[in-house]
C-alpha cells in the first residue's frame, strides 16, 4: 500500500494518481480527504518512508506540519481543494519515485511549492464558451436569451404596433409627413438587406431634391433618378414591387394589398414576413435574367397604380426608381444579398418592426441589436459593461473571472 | 472549459486554446510565480535550458531528449517567445507544466519577456494573428512581470538569462529588487537580462544598447563573493549549443536548434546531477513536414521581418 496506512486513502490516491481519474475529487469532500492526506505526508512519509534523521531534520518535520495546517485552514475548512491537488497526491502517493530515500529535504521543498497556493481546484479551466470555434466571427452567433424570451418579443411587437397605429395615422395621406414615410419605407427595405448602410445618405439627398416632383409627375423622375446611383433603395423597391406584382392580376385585391403595405408594420407576423421575404429572392433572380420582362410588367404596374395614387403615390414613384437601379446593379446586389441571407432570416422577425427605432439608431447596426435594446436594456448594458472590463489595462488584476 | 491535462495535450499539438482558458492559466501562473523569490532555490538533479524562442516542436524534442517533465526538474533561462512561430504555445506549455508540476519547473525571465520587445519581435503579432485581438498577449505579459530573475541550484550554480550587473555584487542584492514590473532600460534588473560575457578587462558598453559586457575578472569576483561554482546563462546564439568560458566559470546554453529556422545551429541542455557533475545533451531541429501538425512555417510573412 505504498506505506499508506488508511486503506481508504490508498484506494483514493491510486485512483487519482495511477488511473488519473480526477472525478475522485468530486466524489470525496475536501474536508475528508485533505486531513487524511496531510496526516500521511506530514507524519507517515517523513518518518516511515524516508530515512528520517531525528537530530538534523526536525525542522523539515515542522515545515511539513506547517503545510498540513495550511491546507486544512485554507482549503479543508472551506471544503475546497487547492488547484495543485493532483500534484500533491502524486508526490504523496509515491515520493520515492521522485526523490532518493535520503533526501527528505527535497520532498519538503517540492511539497511547499505545491501546497502554498490560494486558488481553488476546478475540474476545468475557463468558463463555458458557446462559441466552440474561437476563430469564428463572434457577431454571427445568436445570443441565447433572445431566442428563449419569445413572450418578450411578442409583447414588444404588440407594443410597437400600437405605436405604429398612432404614428402612422397620417402617413400616406399627408404631404408634410413625406420624410417620415420615406424613412419608414427605407427601413422596411433595409430590413431585408443590411448592406445598404453606406448609401443611405445618398438616398436622403435624393429625397430632398425630388420631394416635390415626387408628387407631381413621376414620369419625369425616371430620367432624374437614372443619374443618381443609389443602391440602398433597391431592395426596398423590390419589396414593394413584389407586392404589386402579386396584385397585378387580382385587381380587386389591389387595395387590400396596398393597405397591407402601408400598415405593414402594424400587423407584423412571422407568416407575412416569410411571404415577403421569399418572393424578393425570386424577384432578384428574375430581374437579373429577364430585364425586358420586368420593364413591361412594371409599365403595367404604373397604369394600375394610378387608381390608388392618393395612397400609393410615393411608393409607385419609388418603384420606377427601383426598377432602374435593379437593372443596372444586378450582379452587385444579388451576391451580397444571398450571402447575407442566413443573418437576415434570423433577424427578419424584427425587421418590420424597426422603423420606430430607426430614427435614432445607427444604420449599421443590425436588427437584432435593435430589438435587444428594446427588450431588456439592463441585460444589454451588463454585457457591454463586461466587454469594457475585458479591455481594461491590467487584465489579470482587475477582474476575477474564475 | 478544459482540464489542465487536456490543455497540455492541445498545446503539444500546436492547437488553439480558447481565450478564457488562457486567462485562467495566467491567473494561476501569476499566483505561483508571486510566491517565488527573485532568485529561487532549485534542487538537483536539474536540467538547465536556454532560449526557446517559440520553437514549439524543438521544445517538445527538448523534453523528449532530456527525460520529460514528469521525472525531471527543469530550469528555463528565459526567452520563451518571439521569433519562432509558436511563441504562444511554447510559453503556455511551459506555464501549464508549471501549474501541473509546480515542483518540477522554474521559469526565469529573459529579455524578450517584456511588452516592448514582444511587440516588435513577433509574439504580439502572433497573438493578434491567432486571436484577432491582443487580450492573450496582455495576459501573458502580466505573467512575464512575475517571472523570477534568476535561480540557484544547490547554492552552487547561479542561473540567469543575460549575465552580471555592475550594480550587483551578491545574489542577495538581486533578492532586494522589486521585480514585478516591466523590465527597465537600465539598472540591475535590466543588466541581469541583457548583459553578455566577453573578453574584456572590465565592465564595457554592450553593443545591444542595454546591459554590459563583462569579463573573467567580474565572473571570478562574483563566483568568489557568492561561493558559487558556475554561472549558467543563455541569451546568445551558440552554434554548438553550449559554450564554456572563463575556465569553466560561466556557460552559455542555447536551446533553440536551427534558430529562426535558418541559423543551422544545434541546441543543448545542461544537466546538473546530485554530485554537481555537468552533462550536456545536444539535439537538432525537428524537420519541417508538410503534414502531421508540424508545418513549421505556417505563414507567408517574410522571416526577414524579425532580423535586425
Amino acid at each position: 500500500m505504498m506505506g499508506i496506512k488508511s486503506r481508504h486513502l490508498y484506494d483514493r490516491l491510486t485512483k487519482i494518481v495511477i488511473d488519473k481519474d480526477l472525478s475522485a475529487f468530486n466524489e470525496i469532500s475536501p474536508s475528508q480527504l485533505i486531513p487524511q492526506l496531510s496526516e500521511h505526508f506530514s507524519i507517515t512519509i517523513p518518518k516511515e518512508i524516508f530515512n528520517y534523521n531525528e537530530d538534523q531534520e526536525e525542522d523539515l518535520l515542522h515545515r511539513l506540519k506547517e503545510l498540513s495546517r495550511y491546507l486544512v485552514v485554507k482549503f479543508a475548512k472551506r471544503d475546497k481543494y487547492p488547484f495543485t491537488i493532483q500534484r500533491i497526491c502524486e508526490l504523496s502517493y509515491h515520493p520515492l519515485q521522485y526523490f532518493p530515500v535520503h533526501s527528505l529535504q527535497k520532498f519538503v521543498s517540492a511539497m511547499e511549492k505545491c501546497c502554498l497556493v490560494n486558488t481553488d481546484w476546478t475540474p476545468r479551466l475557463g468558463k463555458e464558451c458557446p462559441n466552440t470555434n474561437p476563430m469564428e466571427d463572434v457577431s454571427l452567433i445568436p445570443i441565447e436569451w433572445i431566442r428563449t424570451n419569445k413572450e418578450d418579443e411578442k409583447s414588444l411587437q404588440a407594443f410597437i404596433s400600437k405605436i405604429e397605429t398612432i404614428v402612422a395615422v397620417n402617413f400616406g395621406y399627408d404631404d408634410f409627413d413625406d420624410d417620415n414615410e420615406d424613412g419608414t419605407d427605407h427601413d422596411i427595405g433595409r430590413g431585408y438587406d443590411n448592406h445598404g448602410d453606406v448609401l443611405i445618405e445618398e438616398y436622403e439627398e435624393m429625397d430632398e431634391e425630388f420631394e416635390d416632383e415626387d408628387y407631381e409627375d413621376h414620369e419625369d423622375e425616371e430620367e432624374d433618378e437614372e443619374d443618381e446611383d443609389n443602391d440602398s433603395d433597391v431592395d426596398e423597391m423590390e419589396a414593394e414591387e413584389v407586392e404589386e406584382d402579386a396584385s397585378d392580376d387580382i385587381s380587386i385585391g389591389e387595395i387590400a394589398e396596398n393597405d397591407d403595405q402601408d400598415n405593414a408594420h402594424t400587423d407584423v407576423t412571422d407568416t407575412q414576413l416569410k411571404y415577403n421575404g421569399v418572393p424578393i429572392e425570386e424577384e432578384l433572380r428574375l430581374s437579373s435574367t429577364s430585364s425586358v420582362l420586368s420593364v413591361s410588367s412594371h409599365a403595367a404596374n404604373e397604369d394600375e397604380n394610378e387608381s390608388i395614387l392618393s395612397r400609393k403615390r410615393n411608393v409607385t414613384e419609388l418603384d420606377d426608381y427601383q426598377y432602374k437601379e435593379t437593372k443596372e446593379n444586378d450582379g452587385f446586389i444579388t451576391t451580397p444579398k444571398k450571402s447575407k441571407m442566413p443573418l437576415n432570416e434570423f433577424g427578419s422577425s424584427s425587421s418590420m418592426v424597426s422603423p420606430v427605432v430607426s430614427n435614432q439608431e445607427d444604420p449599421s447596426r443590425n436588427d437584432d441589436s435593435r430589438i435587444n435594446t428594446f427588450i431588456s436594456p439592463d441585460t444589454t448594458n451588463s454585457v457591454t459593461q463586461a466587454e469594457k472590463n475585458e479591455l481594461s489595462t491590467s487584465p489579470l488584476q482587475d477582474k476575477k473571472r474564475m | 472549459m478544459m482540464k489542465l491535462d487536456e490543455i497540455i495535450e492541445t498545446l503539444r499539438q500546436g492547437k488553439h486554446v480558447d481565450e478564457d482558458s488562457i486567462y485562467s492559466l495566467c491567473v494561476m501562473a501569476q499566483e505561483l510565480l508571486m510566491n517565488e523569490s527573485n532568485v529561487t532555490h532549485v534542487d538537483t538533479p536539474v536540467t538547465i535550458c536556454g532560449d526557446i524562442h517559440g520553437q514549439l516542436h524543438d521544445l517538445l524534442t527538448l523534453f523528449a531528449k532530456s527525460g520529460g517533465i514528469e521525472k525531471n526538474r527543469y530550469i528555463f533561462l528565459g526567452d520563451f517567445v518571439d521569433r519562432g512561430f509558436y511563441s504562444l504555445e511554447s510559453f503556455l506549455l511551459l506555464v501549464c507544466y508549471k501549474l501541473r508540476y509546480p515542483d518540477r519547473i522554474v521559469l526565469i525571465r529573459g529579455n524578450h519577456e517584456t511588452r516592448q520587445i514582444t511587440k516588435v519581435y513577433g509574439f504580439y503579432d502572433e497573438v493578434v494573428r491567432k486571436y484577432g485581438n491582443s487580450n492573450v498577449w496582455r495576459y501573458c505579459c502580466e505573467v512575464f512581470d512575475y517571472l523570477p530573475l534568476g535561480a540557484i541550484v544547490n547554492n552552487k550554480v547561479f542561473c540567469v538569462h543575460g549575465g552580471l550587473s555592475p550594480d550587483v555584487l551578491s545574489i542577495n542584492e538581486i533578492r532586494t529588487i522589486d521585480r514585478k514590473k516591466e523590465v527597465p532600460h537600465e539598472g540591475a534588473m535590466c543588466d541581469l537580462l541583457w548583459s553578455d560575457p566577453e573578453d574584456v578587462d572590465t565592465w564595457s558598453l554592450s553593443p545591444r544598447g542595454a546591459g554590459f559586457l563583462f569579463g573573467q575578472n567580474e565572473v571570478d569576483k562574483f563566483l568568489h563573493t557568492n561561493s558559487v561554482e558556475l554561472i549558467a546563462r543563455a541569451h546568445q546564439l551558440v552554434m554548438e549549443g553550449y559554450k564554456e568560458m572563463f575556465d569553466g566559470g560561466l556557460v552559455t546554453v542555447w536551446s533553440a536548434p536551427n534558430y529562426c529556422y535558418r541559423c543551422g545551429n544545434v541546441a543543448a541542455v545542461l544537466r546538473i546531477d546530485d554530485d554537481m557533475t555537468k552533462d550536456y545533451t545536444i539535439f537538432e531541429a525537428v524537420q519541417a513536414r508538410d503534414s502531421g501538425g508540424n508545418v513549421i512555417l505556417p505563414t507567408k510573412k517574410p522571416q526577414m521581418d524579425y532580423f535586425l
